[in-house]
Formats: C-alpha cells, sequence, structure tokens
C-alpha cells in the first residue's frame, strides 16, 4: 500500500503526457530534424557523402549535382559536422510523414 | 525429462508475454515449471559483417543501433577500443561527458526495468509512475545530445557535445528529484505486500550457480558476487570518483529490484562528482582516418553487465574484424536454473528480471543455437506439435 499516497497524488495532478498534435513540444537545442540545405554556399566538395554512414548523399561536383534521399537518412548529423562551409544543418522540423516520395528528396 | 508426465508449453518466438521473439521450451508438471529449454536466434541481423564495410567513423552509427537502451556504451566500448588502437588519449572534459552520459543511460535504463518489473507483477501503478519519473532523465539526454534515444555523443577521439553551466545546474537538481524518487521506489520495493509477495523466493539462483552459468551484471550482484566492471578494472575516470558496488544476497528477484535501485543512486551520485571535477578545457582530438595494424579488446559496464568489444585492425580505414558480447547472452542462460521449481505464473517475471534484450544476444550463439534445436526438436517433438 507503499503507493496509495503517489495515486492520491496522481488524482489532482495535471496528466504528466502531453496532448501532441494540439501542443507541440519545442524542440531542444542542437535537436537533429529535417535538414537544411543552403544551395548558395555549397561547393560541392562531397565530402557529406563520403562521412555519411548509410550513403544517402549523392553529389556530382562537375554538374553542380547535391541530393539527399531523407527517408535512408538516420539523422546522425555526421554531415553537419564534416560541411567545410556550414551550408547544411539539421534543423528543428520533425514532422516530415508524407505519402508521396518526392517529398523527401531534398535537392 | 520423463515426457509422460510433462506437458510441454511453447512460448514464443511470437508471444503477447515476450516483447522481443524469443523462444522458451516450457516443460511443465502442473502448474510447475520442470524444465527450461532456451532456443536463441530470432533476431540476426548481421551487424558484425555490416561493421567491416564501413569506416570506423561510420561504424559508430550502427554500433548505436545495437540496442536502443544502451546506445551509448556500445559506442563508448567500441570508441575506447578504436581509440586505444590508435594509441591517443581523450581529454579529460571528454572522458567526464561520456561518463555522465553512461550513468545517465543506466538512469533510465533501470527506471524502464522497474517499470516493467511493475507491470509483469500485474501492478501498473509502480509502471506508469516509474516511466513518468523516467521522463526526467530522458529530457535530459534529450537536451544535452538532441535525441531521446540514439544519443549519437561519442566520436572517436571525444565528445561531439558540450555540457553547458546552465546545462550543469539543471542537471543537479534534476539528480536531485530522482534521488528522492528513488528512495521512494526502495521503499516501495522493500515494505510494499503486493510487490514482495511476488518478488520475495522467486526466481532464485544461488551464488554457486550463477558462477556456474557465468551470470554477470545486477543478475550476478543480486547473488552477492562482486563483478562491478567500473570498479574491477575502471575505464575512463571512474577511479577517481568515489561510489559504492552494490551486492545483495537474498537471490531472488526482490534483491534483484534493490541491487539496481540501489545501483542508480551511485549512479546520480556519480554524475554529481563528475560535474565537480570537469574543467574547462578541448572536446575532441583530432585522429587519423586510417587505424594502425592490430588488435585490441574494451569492456564496459553497461546497465544490464558486461559489454566487450573486440577490434582488429589490417591498417585501413575499415575494421577487419569486431567482435561484439552483450550482457543478455551471459544471463539468459541462469534462466534455466532460476526457472526450475517455479509457479508458470511467475515465469514473465523471472525472464524480466535478468532484464533481458535479445535483439543484442541474437547473433553470437548460432551455433549454440544450432545444437539447443538439434536438441530440442526431436521426432517426437514435432509428432507433438503435429497433434
Amino acid at each position: 500500500m507503499k503507493m496509495l499516497s503517489d495515486i492520491i497524488k496522481n488524482l489532482i495532478r495535471k496528466p504528466a503526457t502531453e496532448k501532441y498534435p494540439y501542443t507541440k513540444k519545442k524542440t531542444p537545442k542542437g535537436f537533429r530534424g529535417k535538414h537544411e540545405y543552403d544551395r548558395e554556399k555549397c561547393i560541392y566538395c562531397g565530402l557529406c557523402a563520403k562521412a555519411c554512414p548509410v550513403h544517402t548523399i549523392g553529389v556530382i561536383k562537375d554538374k553542380r549535382f547535391w541530393q539527399l534521399d531523407m527517408s535512408r537518412c538516420i539523422f546522425c548529423g555526421r554531415c553537419e559536422d564534416v560541411c567545410p562551409t556550414k551550408c547544411l544543418r539539421l534543423g528543428n522540423d520533425f514532422e516530415m510523414a508524407s505519402d508521396k516520395k518526392e517529398d523527401f528528396i531534398i535537392k | 525429462m520423463n515426457d509422460d508426465t510433462c506437458y510441454t508449453l511453447p512460448l514464443g518466438p511470437q508471444h503477447p508475454a515476450l516483447v522481443e521473439p524469443e523462444y522458451l521450451n516450457i516443460h511443465l508438471d502442473g502448474e510447475t515449471i520442470v524444465n527450461v529449454d532456451i532456443n536463441i536466434g530470432f533476431m540476426h541481423r548481421g551487424i558484425e559483417k555490416a561493421l567491416q564495410q564501413r569506416t570506423y567513423q561510420q561504424d559508430r552509427f550502427l554500433i548505436e543501433k545495437i540496442c536502443g537502451i544502451c546506445s551509448s556504451i556500445h559506442t563508448l566500448t567500441y570508441c575506447n577500443a578504436v581509440e586505444k588502437l590508435l594509441d591517443v588519449d581523450i581529454p579529460e572534459r571528454a572522458k567526464y561527458i561520456r561518463m555522465i552520459v553512461a550513468e545517465f543511460e543506466r538512469l533510465h535504463s533501470h527506471m524502464l526495468w522497474v517499470g516493467i518489473a511493475g507491470y509483469e507483477i500485474g501492478f501498473d501503478t509502480v509502471f506508469q509512475m516509474a516511466w513518468r519519473d523516467r521522463e526526467l532523465v530522458m529530457e535530459l539526454l534529450e537536451d544535452l545530445s538532441g535525441n531521446r534515444v540514439s544519443y549519437s555523443m561519442n566520436t572517436i577521439g571525444g565528445v561531439r557535445r558540450d555540457i553547458s553551466k546552465d546545462m550543469a545546474k539543471k542537471i543537479r537538481t534534476t539528480m536531485d528529484k530522482i534521488d528522492s524518487r528513488l528512495h521512494h521506489y526502495i521503499n516501495v520495493f522493500v515494505n510494499d505486500s503486493t510487490i514482495t509477495k511476488r518478488t520475495k523466493g522467486t526466481g532464485i539462483l544461488k551464488q554457486e550457480d550463477a558462477k556456474r552459468y557465468s551470470a554477470i551484471g545486477p543478475l550476478a550482484r543480486a547473488s552477492g558476487i562482486s563483478c562491478d566492471l567500473r570498479k574491477k578494472a575502471p575505464y575512463l575516470l571512474y577511479d577517481t570518483v568515489d561510489f559504492k558496488e552494490i551486492t545483495h544476497d537474498t537471490d531472488d528477484v526482490e534483491s534483484r529490484a534493490i541491487v539496481r535501485l540501489k545501483e542508480l543512486l551511485e549512479s546520480t551520485k556519480i554524475i554529481r562528482q563528475c560535474l565537480h571535477l570537469m574543467q574547462k578545457g578541448e572536446l575532441t582530438i583530432k585522429v587519423p582516418e586510417t587505424v594502425p595494424e592490430g588488435e585490441t579488446i574494451s569492456r564496459g559496464e553497461a546497465p544490464r553487465g558486461e559489454i566487450f568489444y573486440y577490434v582488429r585492425s589490417d591498417g585501413t580505414d575499415r575494421p577487419y574484424r569486431v567482435k561484439i558480447n552483450t550482457p543478455t547472452l551471459a544471463n539468459i542462460h541462469p534462466l534455466q536454473s532460476m526457472l526450475k521449481g517455479q509457479q508458470l505464473a511467475d515465469l514473465p517475471i523471472i525472464v524480466a528480471s535478468i532484464d533481458p534484450c535479445f535483439s543484442c544476444t541474437d547473433r553470437v550463439t548460432l551455433i549454440d543455437t544450432k545444437t539447443g534445436i538439434s536438441k530440442t526438436v526431436d521426432e517426437t517433438y514435432l509428432q507433438k506439435l503435429k497433434r
């Protein structure tokens, strides 16, 4: 019966859970969410493609081509670590569900 | 085994009482368990082979995903091994941060276990409360690393993120909160009759049996064996902090709960000391991509017991061989001794009391599994299944 005090306290306590999606939780500093890519700053060096553990980034320097498939990404943030111009970072957006494949491709 | 009087109950691989696929073949005499055959090997993921095909730095992220709960200690032990091969010494601050994250992990893993123990004995209030209090640690981890499950904090040559002053203050206040909750749970597990009636005297694992089956971690410590690697073979800076190794000698499920809960009080103590001892400084040192030829081992104390890594390098940027040994593999065999003579209704809590993590377990015992199957699946057994 040692939990009885907890049970009574819980009757008047507000819920411990959050009512997502009605109240959205603020993401912590340094959260690893949807990628933010700045094409202007990118120098197409290909370091991110080399570093990626799941090989989801493709870079062709001559054609100035850069592409990332988010559906394969594990959000480790290693691409952000190695980027010399900081043109790629993991942002705060975590609602990435979609029924279209094209939505997962970042160019 | 006398098959005429025994009833055989196959449990698993898919069963509501088991979270992960595992196959227990239980021989019953009425409601009493006479013998248990344990078959593992339903979760083979080929990770060791995949590790050989990636670079050392990329391997970190795959190793992290071996286990969702102990993801930090896996990378910690792996990074320690690779750093040994590279012959580098990481900065002191990085070592302390690694220790803090490892202890956070122990906190949330054991709190999760307390909840599961409550759930398995049908006391859902404990389950809900323990998991609510576990959120305190999870939020700290989220703030610290940016993620709730795969923290990606350790890197070869240091850690990726720093602990700021505000963060340290927040950690200290949360640790006080957790301490008070832990004292409450210890009181509940020792004195609450609803719990003690199910946990006292169930799943007895005597000290000599624990030694015979090579049990490790909290399971062995609950049978009175001192086997904490943080004391026995200190890695990182565990020899500079002051903490006690918790052992208990009543050998039952209650003993395991007490060991786990008291261990957490030591963990909060370690975290406070780390925050105090931490000096300002570098987080990482630069390490080369290629690792010189050689082989090494590294050990670490995970929440569930000892984790072992063997890394062999052939002088390239990819490991030649990585061998991983996880605690549940050692702890699953004592189940045979623990379950004998127990009631069938106590099976879930006894299985849960070793804190099993089957996804880590299933891969190195492929040969064991084969012999296990040939022992269990004989003609008479198959005929029984047909009926």
